[in-house]
């Protein structure tokens, strides 16, 4: 009862501060973005993490004509906890996979970073989680951001009130930053997926274990301002078993059978949504960030591959975001 | 490995005196914390220690800690016990360690509330996280939530300090953290980064924080909490895959007392495998571990209270 009611108030709270809050285009300056008129999103399948997913996700890449060749490349896996039977980080045989599909199509250097939001021991997260043979499989590389090196990056947007976050280095060198979340619904933000797996890329170093300064200025509010000022050039989610209920770590496993690419992270993460069937509109971050940062209404989304409808699933909430479903 | 990782850290030491968390990487101010405590326990590495030490001197800021690394332009709360301690064991008792002691005692303080917490606490529901916001301790960053690994460098550090400086403040500072710690417990023993649960939900210990924890509250070995977390660490360790965690277990373990050369095998399996993936600190952490080995364990309080 306690926890219902208090997710149920703070939630409906929240929403309307932000959305108060952020009605003015005073969060932003207007002339920093440009949000493309059509984005394209594609839906490919992947019934399993034993399929030949660098076919896939080569399918995926060149559905969305990403230019690859000669650049460096930096996939963001959400890697968070190791438990074993639960599905909280993006499957090793995805990640493993990207890799594979950017080197052959002719990308210069591809390196894997993450820096976990909640544990300092990464070198046993990527032994216990399965990461590391895939480093040593296709000589790729792994940067804690965590320790990176780091630099201080001006906001392109204020929802936090805050000027300025420091940023890990290797994010800011390369070309192609990657985010490969994987599709969880979320306590605290209602779902976690591109836009929100970002938060990886703030150090832990400077902001500790668990980054309690991006809770602390309000996690929507975070997610707002790290993708305006740090926009990951493409996104691909791994919806192949995704987790309903209360994510990102406690929830349960959802099969839904997909991988989801395209190069705007608000149309993916919408799409995202839309594919959990959950309402991208009642996401506050999304809506928000629809209004500056990409498209999240269906009407500006081009689909390539499958329809939503096709691969269409029911996510459980908890109930302080069962309003979700509308 | 001693002699592989010691090369290792001397190779890698940067031209300002420093080490990054990884070779080729900026000098930060933790990883070289630790090797400085390293290679002050080993012989023969005079010029590098000195040249570190001096690095960790020169970084200190007016307000008498440290940044977390040379490009940081703040005053981390977190690093600066450890760094303290670090000059503490090396240096001895001097100005530069007096300036850190004001520092970490200044930042000492109870969790601000946001608005959130203030709605919550209005609407009678507590706090989210279930813990005693009435007790004081440290943050990572200023004007944040206390949480355990920030609170128990500061608490290493103070006791450290304990009767070479007068006052009753620093008794009151490190009995509230204690309680501040124990207050965030995991129901089954042991400690996370600091939840014991959210939301009603109960979450899980580590390893690391665990063994940070039990080393901040050595003094305690026969409550209940200890013991039950020590029970917790032994159990985990077995299966543990992370040579940082197991460092700081084996650290851990030697102070109360525990059977830990599994631990050595473990770290030497792990080094073989991946080099301890190129991590300056986890390397420094291992020679401290084989220092302890041999009865010098840089985390053991000298003098106990009980």
């Amino acid at each position: 009862m306690l926890r219902r009611d208090f997710l149920k108030r703070t939630t409906l709270l929240g929403i309307t501060s932000l959305t108060t809050a952020c009605s003015s285009e005073s969060r932003w300056k207007a002339a920093a973005f440009r949000k493309p008129m059509i984005s394209q999103v594609a839906i490919l399948k992947a019934a399993s993490y034993q399929e030949n997913l660098v076919r896939v996700i080569v399918d995926g890449i060149k559905a969305c004509r990403l230019p690859v060749l000669g650049r460096n490349v930096l996939l963001k896996p959400n890697l968070v906890e190791y438990e074993r039977d639960t599905v909280i980080n993006t499957h090793p045989a995805v990640v493993g996979a990207a890799i594979g599909a950017f080197l052959q199509l002719g990308a210069r250097e591809v390196r894997v970073g993450e820096g976990p939001g909640h544990r300092r021991d990464t070198d046993g997260l990527l032994v216990a989680s399965g990461l590391l043979p895939y480093f040593k499989e296709t000589e790729s590389s792994f940067v804690d951001l965590n320790l990176d090196d780091t630099k201080r990056v001006t906001l392109l947007s204020n929802f936090m009130g805050i000027d300025a976050l420091y940023v890990a280095e290797s994010v800011l060198s390369a070309d192609l930053l990657v985010s490969m979340p994987k599709v969880k619904t979320h306590h605290w933000a209602g779902m976690t997926l591109s836009m929100k797996n970002m938060f990886g890329i703030v150090p832990g170093v400077k902001y500790g274990w668990p980054k309690n300064f991006l809770h602390w200025h309000g996690i929507q509010e975070s997610i707002l301002d790290i993708n305006s000022t740090i926009r990951p050039h493409f996104v691909i989610a791994d919806g192949i078993i995704g987790m309903e209920g209360n994510g990102p770590i406690q929830g349960k496993p959802k099969p839904c059978g997909v991988l989801v690419f395209g190069d705007d992270p608000v149309a993916v993460d919408s799409t995202c949504a839309r594919i959990a069937s959950l309402n991208p509109e009642k996401i506050e971050y999304l809506r928000m960030a629809g209004e500056f940062l990409g498209n999240f209404e269906e009407r500006q989304i081009e689909q390539i591959g499958e329809a939503i409808s096709r691969v269409q699933t029911s996510f459980e909430v908890i109930e302080g975001f069962k309003h979700l479903r509308s | 490995m001693k002699e592989r990782l010691l090369s290792f850290l001397c190779e890698n030491q940067n031209p300002d005196g420093g080490w990054g968390y990884f070779p080729h990487k900026q000098s930060a101010l933790e990883p070289t914390a630790y090797v400085v405590m390293a290679l002050g326990q080993a012989s023969g590495h005079d010029e590098i220690l000195q040249n570190a030490v001096g690095f960790l001197k020169a970084r200190q800021t007016a307000e008498g800690g440290w940044p977390i690394n040379t490009t940081d332009t703040e005053t981390a709360v977190w690093v600066s016990p450890l760094v303290g301690l670090s000059v503490l064991t090396t240096s001895g008792f001097d100005s530069s360690c007096q300036s850190a002691f004001a520092f970490v005692l200044k930042t000492f303080g109870k969790m601000p509330k946001n608005w959130l917490l203030h709605l919550s606490e209005w609407l009678g529901y507590g706090n989210p996280a279930n813990v005693n916001t009435n007790l004081g301790g440290w943050a990572w960053n200023p004007g944040t939530a206390t949480w355990v690994e920030p609170t128990c460098y500061a608490l290493l550090f103070l006791k450290r300090l304990q009767g070479k400086l007068p006052g009753e403040k620093v008794a009151v500072a490190i009995s509230e953290a204690e309680a501040m710690v124990y207050d965030r417990t995991c129901k089954s023993g042991g400690w996370n980064y600091g939840n014991a649960q959210v939301l009603g939900e109960e979450l899980r210990p580590y390893p690391l924080t665990t063994s940070l924890a039990l080393i901040a509250l050595q003094e305690y070995p026969s409550r209940i909490e200890n013991q039950k977390s020590l029970a917790y660490l032994k159990q985990a360790i077995v299966v543990e895959k992370s040579a940082l965690s197991l460092c700081f277990a084996g650290l851990c373990l030697d102070i109360y007392l525990q059977e830990w050369q599994n631990v050595f095998k473990q770290l030497d399996d792990i080094y073989r495998e991946t080099q301890f993936m190129q991590s300056i600190k986890t390397a420094a952490l291992a020679l401290l571990v084989g220092q302890a080995h041999q009865g010098r364990n840089i985390l053991k309080h000298r003098s106990v209270r009980t």
